[in-house]
């Protein structure tokens, strides 16, 4: 669950991002440096448009970085390519969206069981219920996520990041969608599936309340981090 | 309904420009561009038809006799109301170099052609006039002319004697084109022409053997009115020659009947390619509103009506849809343009190409129709979609309200029905689209089964199948879609390739199996018996199974229980049997592998009044059953016969296989020739066409193994045509599929980017798109295979009336063939989905 030298999981290294835009190219990232131990809980904090998201994403090796260094769980991920990006995050890198992101071709089930189907895990499904049983959604294991409220997709994106039992969990604004009430539940439900597991929490979030409850946080402003 | 506002918000719309609409527009051009496309080739046809009817029939009039010239006195009648120019038309032996085979002899007198001019060429090539090389040589022989395929056949050259019938004829010159060849039909046989002159020395045209006598009137009033005063003036005198009258306002009917055909055959491909394209259409319209989905939930959220959100998205898909039509409308106008630029020497029917406006704006008015009766039900879904089922993604999962399935449902049942009203034969174009219709339904309910199974399935399956599964049983499973696109395209590529293939295996293999080898006509009555001992002399003994000889009349139908014989009355396909003069005999027992299916077989040693014997299906689409009584001209003389039974007859087989038997008796007075069928070896027919070159000079040989060879390579060189056709099909099934294809483009690309986040690699995903394409397309590719063969079964039994041979080969090659296409678009697909990092495509898919 550590790197090659045990201290992290995940080490950024004067990390640059910079996409093309309508009005030409625009950096999002201006030399990151960070590092997450296992089984820490890191929150990213920042103001809209600071680049949080897009810091998460390139953790999670969903956007190749522009320059730098990027390590996750011991491989540098500007070395890989997509494929090798994909099997590093099977089972072992669990995200969760602020917009949910299920298939939506799939019910609450279906969506959790691939997830560890992916991780080649065994008792696929009996680990999916328990997963779902475990955010409260024993009842709805079997609706699409049309038919859920946005607070239950949550707990379906919380439940499937966690169940193959990941080292690290990426989770971007999880509550952003949700009021107070469903945004409460699914926080506790997110910090508990990495707490049992063992496994590093990275939360992107605006919201002081939940980044309190990480062990570290840092903040984030115009690309850099700030504190 | 504020339809300023909705005017304004679609003209934004618009200004989009087309990008993601390009599927839409392809769907609905293919379709009206086919469509298109037969209608203004049948229109050429037709009008070129109608500019050459004088060239057809060789004058304004063409009266034809058989077996017989006019009397005097009838001629002399014709020539003081019109300009008559005389043809004859026989059948010949021709012999030179050792070669010995049938020549299809025309004679024409001197007025010949009113018409036109003969194109000929002299000795030394140069061109010259037809006449003045017809005339009688110094030497005593004829002078006759030989088309290139006659000096071939016989290793001949101008200025070579040729043995023709029972005498001799010089080839003084190349025959190059005549200006009514269209008149003459198709003839296997090379062709030689003569002077009429010089028909007595050859022993041709004489009484009682098979010649045909044209009579080519020009008449100085050709109008309508005049040609029918003259046809009346000529039936008060000569009733049975009016009756072989033809002329310049239906020059040719039964080459109208088969363009007729032509045409209706390439609609109906034209509105099969219409169906599978508005699957497109209905696939482009959920993907265009999928993307704008946000928008609409604003629009609502804002307080627009759903009302208001259909008249915006209606007139958005309206517009588009007229672009497509308009598009294909060209194309389909300036097709057949090319075509017949193209294909300009090599027409076997003369066409008049020009832009003919009301077969296109025909097809374009379906192309709307089909396309607004598609976008119908995609519409009505986002309508009554609430805004925030809209904003979660969930468009296309409402039930189409009733208002939009009725309306869509009103719009296809008036395409189908304009469809067929708009065809030349709309009962016969009905009954095709009513079968397509049904084919559509079956497939989409088989597409509904299919994604029904793998909802039920998918538990059971593992890995990348079960991911597979997940999206083909899911809400925006592609399998209802993709099932009628390929099951339509499939079945027509099947069908298709079926008749060809057994059309060409029935005239390469069956036919030589079963029909004879050889056939001899033109035996004199008088000297049948020595002809049997000629032949048995060459070949050895003559054995019932391998030859016949029979009694041989030709009979046209006058009259039908008294009223003249109306072809308007009888099926287009079985014209054949009121139209034309019948070879015919009498018999006194039934033929072997013949049965008969009402009435009964005369007597054996009837005598009595004169019964006839008719072909089930000929005499069923004829409306004549048992007790009918009929009136034939047989070699000029009339009788009438009752119909005692019909007769079930295996056309391929050997035996006298005619559509009409009489019983014996009263006929035999009539007889004068013979005509025999033998199954020889190559050998054997070779030994007996020497053996009776000296006493039999006057006896035809038909070859039928040669016949048959052209036959088959007349169809050879029909398959472009049909792999054309088949090649719509196709694109329009691509179409559809590309239309469902780029409807989920964005569901696959969201899905392939969670799926990556998951730990799938590239492979994984494209193998799961492949596997959700495949599985969609296979029980369709197999259900269409089945409705291939279904509909290519009763094409090759009853109307080709040839042997059914099943080539499961093309089947599987079609089907699966489609499915591997179907497979490979889906990993294509997916791979332009793949191609983005995927927190890019999440973050986008949030954004929309």
């Amino acid at each position: 669950m550590t790197d090659d030298t045990g201290q992290t999981v995940i080490s950024l290294r004067d990390v640059r991002l910079t996409l093309s835009g309508a009005a030409g190219p625009v950096e999002i990232l201006k030399g990151v440096d960070l590092t997450v131990a296992p089984g820490e809980t890191l929150a990213v904090t920042g103001p809209s448009g600071s680049g949080k998201s897009s810091l998460l994403a390139v953790a999670a090796g969903l956007e190749p970085a522009t320059s730098g260094d990027v390590r996750l769980l011991g491989r540098t991920l500007t070395q890989l390519n997509e494929d090798a990006l994909a099997r590093l995050r099977r089972g072992r890198v669990g995200v969760v969206f602020q917009s949910f992101h299920l298939l939506a071709g799939m019910t609450a089930l279906e969506n959790v069981e691939t997830s560890v189907r992916l991780a080649g895990g065994r008792d696929a499904r009996a680990r999916a219920i328990d997963a779902l049983n475990a955010v409260g959604l024993g009842a709805r294991l079997h609706h699409y996520p049309a038919q859920l409220s946005g607070g239950e997709q949550q707990r379906v994106a919380v439940a499937r990041a966690a169940a193959p039992g990941p080292a690290v969990i990426f989770a971007d604004e999880p509550t952003g969608n949700l009021d107070s009430a469903a945004g409460a539940v699914v926080r506790d439900m997110l910090f508990a599936a990495a707490a049992e597991r063992g496994a590093a929490l990275v939360l992107v979030t605006h919201d002081a309340e939940l980044a309190a409850l990480c062990a570290r946080q840092v903040r984030i402003v115009d690309g850099r981090i700030a504190a | 309904m504020r339809w300023g506002l909705i005017l304004r918000l679609a003209g934004a719309d618009w200004r989009r420009g087309l990008k993601g609409f390009r599927i839409f527009l392809a769907c609905i051009a293919v379709g009206v561009a086919a469509l298109a496309a037969a209608g203004s080739a049948g229109q050429a046809f037709r009008e070129g038809l109608a500019g050459k009817s004088r060239a057809i029939l060789g004058g304004d009039v063409l009266v034809d006799v058989r077996q017989q010239a006019l009397p005097a006195q009838t001629l002399a009648w014709l020539q003081a109301r019109a300009r008559v120019a005389v043809t004859v038309e026989a059948n010949a032996m021709a012999d030179a170099n050792g070669v010995r085979r049938l020549a299809d002899v025309k004679a024409i007198d001197g007025a010949h052609p009113l018409q036109g001019a003969i194109e000929a060429a002299d000795a030394a090539g140069r061109p010259a006039a037809a006449q003045a090389l017809l005339r009688r040589g110094s030497d005593g022989l004829w002078g006759a002319l030989a088309e290139p395929l006659f000096l071939d056949t016989f290793k001949v050259r101008p200025g070579d004697v040729v043995v023709l019938a029972g005498g001799e004829v010089r080839i003084t010159g190349t025959l190059v084109s005549e200006p009514d060849a269209l008149g003459a039909g198709f003839n296997f046989s090379p062709r030689i022409m003569l002077a009429t002159d010089a028909l007595p020395a050859l022993g041709l045209a004489e009484p009682g053997t098979l010649f045909e006598t044209n009579y080519h009137l020009a008449v100085a009033d050709p109008s309508g009115a005049a040609l029918d005063d003259l046809r009346r003036a000529l039936n008060r005198e000569y009733p049975e020659v009016a009756r072989r009258w033809r002329d310049i306002r239906n020059a040719s009917p039964q080459l109208k009947d088969t363009i007729a055909r032509l045409e209706m055959f390439l609609s109906f491909v034209g509105l099969a390619a219409l169906l599978a394209g508005g699957l497109g259409v209905a696939g482009a319209v959920r993907g265009y509103v999928e993307a704008r989905r946000g928008e609409i939930a604003t629009l609502k959220a804002l307080g627009a009506s759903s009302g208001e959100i259909r008249a915006l998205l209606g007139l958005q898909i309206a517009g588009l849809a007229a672009l497509g039509a308009g598009v294909g409308a060209l194309a389909g106008a300036a097709l057949p343009l090319a075509a017949f630029a193209l294909l300009r020497d090599q027409l076997p029917v003369p066409a008049a190409p020009a832009l003919y406006p009301a077969p296109v704006l025909a097809a374009a008015f379906l192309g709307l129709v089909a396309g607004l009766g598609f976008a119908l039900g995609p519409i009505g879904q986002a309508r009554v979609t609430p805004v925030s089922a809209l904003y979660r993604g969930a468009a296309g999962q409402a039930r189409t309200p009733w208002a939009e399935r009725l309306a869509g449902g009103v719009l296809l049942v008036g395409l189908a029905a304009a469809a067929a009203l708009a065809s030349p034969e709309p009962a016969f174009a009905g009954i095709l689209t009513g079968a397509a219709f049904a084919a559509f339904g079956l497939l989409w309910v088989m597409g509904m089964g299919v994604q029904r199974a793998a909802m039920a399935l998918r538990p059971y399956a593992r890995g990348r199948l079960a991911v597979a599964m997940a999206g083909l049983g899911g809400p925006a499973s592609i399998a209802p879609t993709v099932g009628p696109a390929v099951g339509l395209g499939v079945a027509l590529l099947v069908a298709l390739t079926q008749v060809q293939a057994n059309l060409v295996a029935q005239v390469g293999e069956i036919a030589p199996r079963q029909a004879p080898s050889v056939a001899f006509v033109e035996i004199p009555a008088r000297s049948a018996p020595e002809f049997d001992q000629v032949v048995q002399a060459a070949v050895g003994p003559l054995t019932p199974d391998r030859y016949l000889r029979a009694p041989v009349l030709t009979a046209r139908m006058a009259a039908i229980n008294g009223a003249q014989v109306d072809r308007n009355t009888v099926t287009p396909g079985e014209r054949w049997l009121v139209e034309g003069d019948l070879a015919t005999t009498y018999l006194d027992r039934l033929p072997g592998g013949q049965s008969i299916t009402a009435g009964a077989w005369w007597p054996p040693g009837y005598a009595g009044p004169l019964l006839v014997s008719l072909e089930e299906k000929a005499a069923e689409g004829a409306g004549l059953g048992v007790g009918t009584r009929i009136v034939f001209d047989i070699a000029g003389r009339q009788v009438e016969a009752t119909v005692a039974n019909l007769r079930r007859v295996d056309w391929g087989s050997f035996g006298p296989t005619f559509a009409l038997l009489f019983s014996p008796g009263t006929l035999e007075p009539a007889t004068t020739r013979y005509a025999a069928i033998a199954r020889f070896t190559p050998a054997e027919e070779r030994a007996a066409v020497r053996a009776l070159a000296a006493p039999f000079p006057m006896v035809g040989v038909i070859r039928v193994r040669d016949a048959l060879a052209a036959a088959a390579d007349l169809l050879g060189q029909l398959s472009s045509a049909i792999q054309g056709v088949a090649a719509v099909a196709f694109i329009a099934g691509a179409c559809a599929v590309a239309g469902a294809l780029a409807a989920g483009a964005r569901r696959r690309a969201y899905d392939g980017a969670i799926l990556k986040t998951l730990g799938a690699t590239r492979g994984d995903v494209l193998v799961v798109f492949a596997l959700e394409q495949g599985l969609a397309g296979l029980a369709a590719a197999a259900i269409g295979a089945c409705l291939g063969m279904a509909a290519a079964l009763p094409l090759i039994v009853v109307v080709f009336e040839a042997t059914w041979v099943p080539h499961w080969g093309l089947v599987l090659g079609a089907a699966s063939g489609a499915l591997a296409a179907l497979a490979l678009a889906g990993a294509a697909a997916g791979w332009v989905a793949l191609s983005r990092a995927p927190a890019r495509v999440l973050k986008d898919d949030a954004a929309g």
